[in-house]
């Protein structure tokens, strides 16, 4: 059935290859858009992983990763308040300073307390050159940065970077952690960065239960002790964080699907004139007893062959579309494509070749052999 | 000619349809995206025009417009120096802040406070504003607010309730007129110290607009301050307009490549129904040649042909464009507008005529270069 499908949609091959064309473009469309989706998708979830189970405790009212947590204020005192709640193993502070290029960020510099890092990185992060933080305190001013960020701006260990007034030493690099926030990220004591911001307040803790099972409890039990703090666990992070990637999964696979459905209505135009030049072949099928499913079954199975071929050579465009705007970004936008992504767009082509394909296919199920037969 | 194209191409009514659709598809996304990122210039423009001819003062690397410049400290003794630069006539300061709720994927603030020198807002707008219900708190009066008509409408605010801004409450004394500065309508102004004490900023400040003696000059004042503090960030109100319209820009080719990209897959049907219309025509447009029809003759046929059918499509496309344009200003309530300027609409319909131009050319030239003997025969 396939190999005579194909047969038949090479007897006008630039027909065909035009109508292929517009499926295939429609379909790179809709893979390169959504790949960016994916990729802020894949940022997310780099994100999730380190709150998971953990309880994330801002000051209410404050704005969020948007306006650098500049609004927050936690004080020592409700550091401490926090830490003495039932069910909490511990609360680490942070504050990070965040220095724009123009309108996109160009440093993250995070402050912490560097023995808590592992409760924050939810793993243990290898040096890839030079030291981490001494374990006993004692120094300050010093900066270990993550590779991405090491690479992007050529920096290595002993180079001296600026931080709004203040010169902080790089003592180490770390290792990849395939975590994009840590590994573009520069970080340093939480006193130090203090210093830089020139407050003695944080601008947010990362509170540890003792049950991760306990954290939507604990975190209620935080805004009911303080009602100044807004607590949110990493269920409602990644809520919040769902609902913006559908959001931009919609609008792109919707962008692109304009123009594979202009692709479709080609796939249309076509089959409707392959129909109408076939009359006499299809009535002679009927006249010996072809039934009207098997018609359509053949008509069909051309439209969708063209749309296949279109879906499959549009993925693999739309996939190098998606590594194109990775490089050009100098993967600032991990644009992926995801085997989910792969097979909605094959998909889609597939059910663009299907509603191309059935009016005429319908049509040619219905001719009459007589009148068919007789035409000129 | 245009006779002749429109009655051939009516010839297979079902594919030539189906081919202007394709069309009207592409060009009612460019359109309609199109208007979009007009809508935002247009936004932004009078954003802009509040501010023409003044310098916005901010602390570097204090996060950018992006973050609302939340980040920035700007001391008293640095606001004093400001106003002592020459050529500088006033620098008006200003706090804001931004409520819960609003952020990266959080939609837009409902509203947002700031804290100016009530005495300084009509010169820090370039306009009087006008109180529409009840009137202006004084200078030196504390716990109280004038809040936008945005504010006043969608969260029921009138003259005389109580406005409470992070926990402290603010009585409303007036309600400003629509001023169509999003900055004014959506928001809750208040006394600058009263702000101040609530963000823990008591002694600095987020923002200083710097008023010129001559406006024409407010580029050198603005070099002025960047020279004599590198750790303020000056920029007049021309500056502002460069970054904003480079973003404009980039939004616009985003838009006008995704539409470009379904109106091209249009372009391809067209080709694909001229070659196909050639096909058919062979016997016709061999006669047509032997009874002396030039190439040239074919050839402006074929394409006058597809361009009749590109250009309906385009203009369906521009006017369905249009109506959708309607549905932003409907869905945003009213914040971006989808605008379709007159630049917009022409250069949808030149690219509409463009693409049946592409579509037609190879079926032409095919078409002028038929032998009348095989066509006839064939």
């Amino acid at each position: 059935m396939l190999e005579f499908a194909f047969k038949n949609i090479t007897r006008q091959k630039s027909r065909t290859i035009l109508t292929t064309l517009g499926i295939i473009v429609g379909i790179a469309a809709i893979v390169a858009l959504s790949s960016f989706a994916e990729g802020i998708n894949t940022f997310f979830q780099a994100n999730m992983e380190m709150t998971t189970g953990k309880i994330l405790v801002q000051q209410a009212g404050a704005g969020g990763f948007n306006t650098g947590f500049s609004g927050s204020d936690i004080t020592d005192e409700q550091l401490q308040n926090l830490k003495s709640l039932d069910g909490v193993e511990d609360a680490v502070p942070m504050s990070i300073f965040i220095s724009t290029s123009g309108f996109t960020p160009d440093l993250i510099v995070a402050g912490i307390d560097p023995s808590k890092g592992s409760l924050l990185t939810g793993k243990d992060v290898k040096m890839y050159k030079g030291r981490g933080f001494e374990e006993t305190g004692g120094e300050s001013f010093v900066m270990v940065i993550g590779r991405d960020l090491a690479e992007k701006k050529g920096w290595d260990v002993s180079d001296f970077v600026k931080v709004k007034n203040r010169d902080f030493e790089i003592v180490g690099v770390m290792d990849r952690t395939n975590n994009a926030n840590i590994d573009g990220s520069a970080v340093v004591h939480i006193e130090d960065m203090q210093d830089v911001l020139g407050t003695t307040t944080y601008q947010m803790a990362y509170v540890v239960p003792e049950d991760v099972r306990a954290a939507e409890t604990i975190a209620d039990n935080i805004m009911n002790m303080d009602d100044t703090l807004s607590a949110s666990t990493s269920k409602d992070m990644a809520r919040q964080s769902a609902q913006v990637v559908n959001q931009l999964r919609l609008f792109t696979f919707g962008m692109g699907a304009i123009a594979a459905v202009v692709g479709g209505l080609g796939v249309l135009n076509t089959m409707i004139m392959a129909v109408m030049e076939r009359r006499k072949e299809i009535g002679a099928m009927k006249a010996m007893g072809a039934t009207r499913s098997k018609i359509m079954v053949h008509i069909i199975s051309e439209s969708m062959a063209m749309s296949l071929v279109g879906g499959l050579i549009g993925l693999a465009l739309g996939g190098a579309g998606a590594l194109g705007l990775r490089f050009a970004t100098g993967g600032s936008i991990p644009a992926t494509v995801t085997p989910g992504l792969a097979a909605i767009s094959v998909g889609f082509a597939v059910l663009l070749g299907l509603a191309g394909g059935a009016y005429p296919a319908w049509k040619a199920s219905k001719l009459d052999p007589v009148e068919a037969l007789r035409y000129e | 000619m245009l006779d002749l194209a429109l009655k051939n191409i009516s010839k297979q009514r079902t594919r030539t349809l189906l081919t202007v659709i394709g069309i009207v598809i592409g060009i009612t996304a460019i359109v309609a995206l199109g208007s979009f990122a007009e809508g935002i210039n247009a936004m932004v423009n009078k954003e802009l025009g509040a501010i023409a001819g003044k310098i916005i003062v901010t602390q570097k690397d204090s996060g950018g417009a992006m973050t609302a410049y939340a980040g920035s400290d700007i001391t008293q003794e640095q606001l004093d120096n400001i106003k002592s630069i020459p050529g500088v006539d006033d620098a008006v300061p200003m706090v804001w802040y931004m409520p819960r709720g609003a952020g990266l994927g959080q939609g837009m603030p409902s509203w947002f406070a700031i804290g100016i020198d009530i005495s300084k807002l009509d010169v820090m707008l370039g306009k009087n504003i006008v109180i529409e219900d009840g009137s202006r708190f004084e200078p030196g009066e504390h716990d109280v607010a004038i809040v936008g008509t945005t504010v006043a409408e969608n969260l029921n605010v009138k003259v005389g309730d109580f406005f409470t801004v992070k926990d402290r409450d603010f009585l409303v004394t007036g309600v400003v007129e629509k001023t169509d500065i999003q900055d004014v309508d959506s928001g809750v102004i208040v006394p600058i110290e009263d702000l101040q004490s609530l963000i823990g900023k008591e002694n600095s400040y987020q923002m200083v607009y710097v008023i010129p003696e001559d406006p024409q000059l407010s580029e050198s004042v603005a070099d002025e301050i960047n020279s004599q503090d590198d750790t303020l960030s000056a920029m007049s109100s021309k500056d502002l307009a460069r970054q904003v319209s480079e973003i404009i820009d980039t939004v616009r080719i985003f838009t006008f490549g995704v539409g470009a990209v379904a109106a091209f897959v249009g372009g391809l049907g067209v080709m694909n129904t001229m070659i196909m219309a050639v096909i058919e025509r062979k016997r016709e447009l061999g006669v047509m040649k032997a009874i002396g029809a030039t190439r040239r003759l074919l050839l402006v046929q074929i394409l006058t042909e597809s361009s009749a059918i590109s250009l309906i499509g385009g203009l369906v496309g521009l006017f369905l464009g249009w109506l959708v344009s309607f549905g932003f200003g409907f869905f945003t309530g009213g914040m971006i507008n989808g605008v379709v300027t007159p630049g917009l609409a022409l250069g949808s319909l030149a690219f509409a005529l463009a693409l049946g131009v592409f579509g037609g050319l190879y079926p032409a030239w095919k078409a002028a270069g038929l032998d009348p003997v095989d066509a006839l025969r064939g």
